[in-house]
């Protein structure tokens, strides 16, 4: 057990007694810089948080449409204008609700989505100019549903917000992706890009989900190296599809964890917005200033949550929060205190919602802007943390690049051994987890909370109702389209979102039309062999 | 222990859409750890994947891990499938997230250990010890 206080952060970084007037041995201008000024270490406006509240992100998804959109509805009544949807198993791992595997999910863990009625249910009755639509989810075929239906409400494209992820690297690498080979994902998130570049320039294309790769194990420095690795290379594969740089870049965003070391995170955000801005405006030679400064937003690690004593858990996220906060984020989530067992229940949400309330309104720490600037410690911490990612960037570089070092099992190799070695240090007590292996000789607080997990059954009725309204459609249509897309996927040029978003609009789904891509590049209709294409597509 | 159990074959998987690894990756080294020869299948297997190896590798026990509740389906019919291949010799445990009003259903298909989320190595040994106890050498 190893409860001294260590000379050396989580990642790795060696650290000093104290720091001082002696370590600060930088340019300003060129490193740090004001909030709001280039490279934007100190944070991506002057204001801070005065120029604007990060978005507490409340998310939403469950059961059906219908319900989703129930409680949709109700955030608005409250205010919320950024809604967060998570769909359901199936539809996050690009497949139908009705596929063997998806069937026993249906609307448990998130909303089922799989065609446009889905999206139209869900968003029925809510004004689409009025709100910023975020859908916690890789597949790209979502973001066409909610255009095509935004297209038939007669909404003009170039009024929607929101995002999806649209990353399909870190979708694959952390197993959200299982049946796509990258070939296939790519073509369709670039594409996604270069459509919204040309149709719907406020939608946030992409979003980063560096999130996951630090909850499947890598340390703060990876999880951003190849974050911004994954980040860098989709932004140089749109510019090859014709997509300027700061047409693209204004448009990405990150969603980083929120890990345990305190000053080491904060200082990774800081870092992470200054490599942004110097790698994309010097190697990628963006101009505009909207290109330079990068928008993070930040979900606390639920791996950091242990099963034992979960009451602590709230102080947990409440710190993690905190430390999002001194670092810049510019929207949040809040893993709850039940986040071992379940996902979160009504009591464990709202709770996370009033840490939030906490955060912006008791204590007084959102009034000035990156409060730590200028701290011996924190802008120490972030030059050595940036000189860390650089040296991991280089890496991935010397190994080819990211798509190589994907290919090649590199990067998950390095996951797993950094996964390895933090599991060895909990389980060996050298890395102190309060409540799991010391503080645990007491049980008096280790039920406060419930926690019990039960699952509801799938949505039955649902499932009956997207069968028949697949067997309803309209099949020379279906079949047009469909083909259409396949040949979309053929040819280098045509865009296949927006073939795709034409599927869609004559009734396929989104396992049809990740499917009719898939032929298109070589591989069966159906991932696992269970479904057959609904029209014969050659 | 290691070193008495390398007789012993583990299967270690995730059956279904479920893509979350890291939990059935700590099994898989903690396994190894303890000394079992460790089939390590991943995620996204079907029960045919999960069956075959069972069989192929001669198998004596099946880690799963669900983080979904589609474990209500595939457990069922793994266990199924497994008799079908005449493969009886054979402890089948699941971990992650199972409902506490599952368990009694998993049970009574003849699952032989179910872990949840607070599961430490040591418990994990815990169990070894019990359904494969370690067999001291003469001179040992």
């Amino acid at each position: 057990m190893s409860l001294e206080q260590q000379s050396i952060t989580a990642s790795g970084i060696p650290l000093s007694e104290f720091y001082g007037p002696a370590d600060v041995d930088r340019s300003y201008e060129r490193e740090v810089g004001d909030p709001g000024q280039f490279p934007f270490t100190r944070g991506k406006y002057a204001g801070g948080y005065r120029t604007g509240m990060w978005i507490a992100r409340n998310l939403a998804g469950t059961e059906s449409a219908r319900a989703t959109n129930e409680r949709l509805r109700f955030l608005i009544a409250q205010g919320q204008r950024g809604l967060a949807v998570v769909p359901d198993t199936a539809t996050q791992s690009g497949f139908d609700y009705d596929h063997p595997w998806g069937a026993p999910l249906v609307g448990l863990q998130g909303v089922p989505l799989a065609c446009v009625e889905d999206m139209a249910a869900m968003c029925d009755g809510i004004d689409l100019a009025s709100i910023n639509a975020s859908f916690s989810t890789f597949q790209t075929p979502v973001a066409a549903q909610y255009a095509v239906n935004a297209a038939r409400r007669g909404y003009e494209q170039g009024i929607l917000r929101g995002s999806i992820q649209n990353d399909p690297i870190c979708a694959r690498i952390t197993g959200y992706d299982p049946g796509n080979p990258l070939d296939v994902t790519l073509r369709m998130s670039i594409d996604a890009i270069a459509y919204c570049d040309e149709h719907m320039p406020r939608w946030h294309s992409t979003v980063v989900n560096t999130y996951i790769l630090r909850e499947a194990g890598t340390d703060a420095v990876q999880e951003m190296a190849f974050g911004l690795a994954v980040a860098f290379y989709y932004l140089a594969l749109a510019r090859d599809r014709g997509v300027p740089i700061d047409a693209s870049a204004p448009r990405f965003a990150i969603i980083a964890g929120l890990h345990n070391d305190f000053f080491e995170e904060i200082a990774k955000l800081r870092a992470t917005r200054r490599v942004w801005a110097k790698y994309v405006k010097e190697t990628l030679h963006a101009r505009d200033e909207r290109s330079h400064a990068v928008t993070i937003s930040v979900h606390t690690c639920g791996s950091t949550l242990p099963g034992q004593q979960p009451v602590n858990n709230i102080t947990r996220s409440a710190i993690q929060a905190l430390a999002a906060v001194l670092g810049g984020c510019r929207g949040l989530d809040l893993s709850c205190y039940d986040e071992p067992f379940n996902i979160p229940s009504q009591e464990a949400a709202t709770v996370a919602l009033r840490t939030h309330a906490l955060l912006q309104h008791e204590w007084g720490i959102a009034q000035v802007a990156d409060p730590l600037g200028g701290s011996y410690y924190v802008e120490e911490l972030t030059d050595r943390m940036e000189e860390r990612i650089w040296a991991v960037l280089g890496q991935i570089e010397e190994a080819g690049g990211i798509r190589e070092a994907y290919d090649s099992g590199w990067i998950q190799r390095e996951i797993d051994l950094s996964a390895s070695k933090l599991e060895q240090g909990i389980d060996s007590g050298e890395i102190p987890v309060v409540g799991r292996n010391c503080f645990n000789d007491d049980n008096t607080i280790d039920d406060l909370l419930p926690t019990g997990l039960t699952y509801s059954d799938p949505n039955a009725e649902q499932l009956d109702w997207l069968r028949s309204y697949k067997a309803g459609r309209d099949r020379r249509a279906l079949r047009d389209s469909l083909q259409a897309l396949v040949d979309a996927g053929r040819e280098r040029e045509p865009n296949v979102f927006e073939a795709m978003m034409a599927a869609m609009d004559a009734g396929a789904t989104t396992g049809e039309v990740t499917g009719a891509v898939r032929l298109a590049y070589g591989e069966p209709f159906d991932p696992v062999g269970m479904v057959e294409a609904p029209v014969e597509l050659h | 222990m290691s070193g008495h159990r390398e007789n012993i074959k583990a299967v270690v998987a995730k059956i279904g859409l479920d893509g979350h690894y890291r939990g059935v990756k700590f099994v898989a080294r903690t396994l190894a750890d303890e000394g079992l020869e460790v089939v390590y299948l991943g995620a996204n297997q079907t029960v045919e994947d999960v069956v075959d190896a069972t069989v192929q590798e001669d198998a004596r026990l099946v880690a799963l891990s669900f983080l979904s509740p589609d474990y209500r389906q595939h457990v069922p019919e793994l266990l199924g499938a497994l008799s079908a291949a005449g493969a009886t010799n054979v402890v089948v445990v699941v971990g992650g997230l199972i409902a506490d009003n599952d368990r009694p259903a998993l049970e009574q298909v003849g699952v032989g250990g179910i872990f949840g989320p607070t599961t430490t190595a040591a418990d994990i040994g815990r169990f070894l010890d019990d359904a494969f106890p370690v067999v001291t050498a003469p001179g040992d």
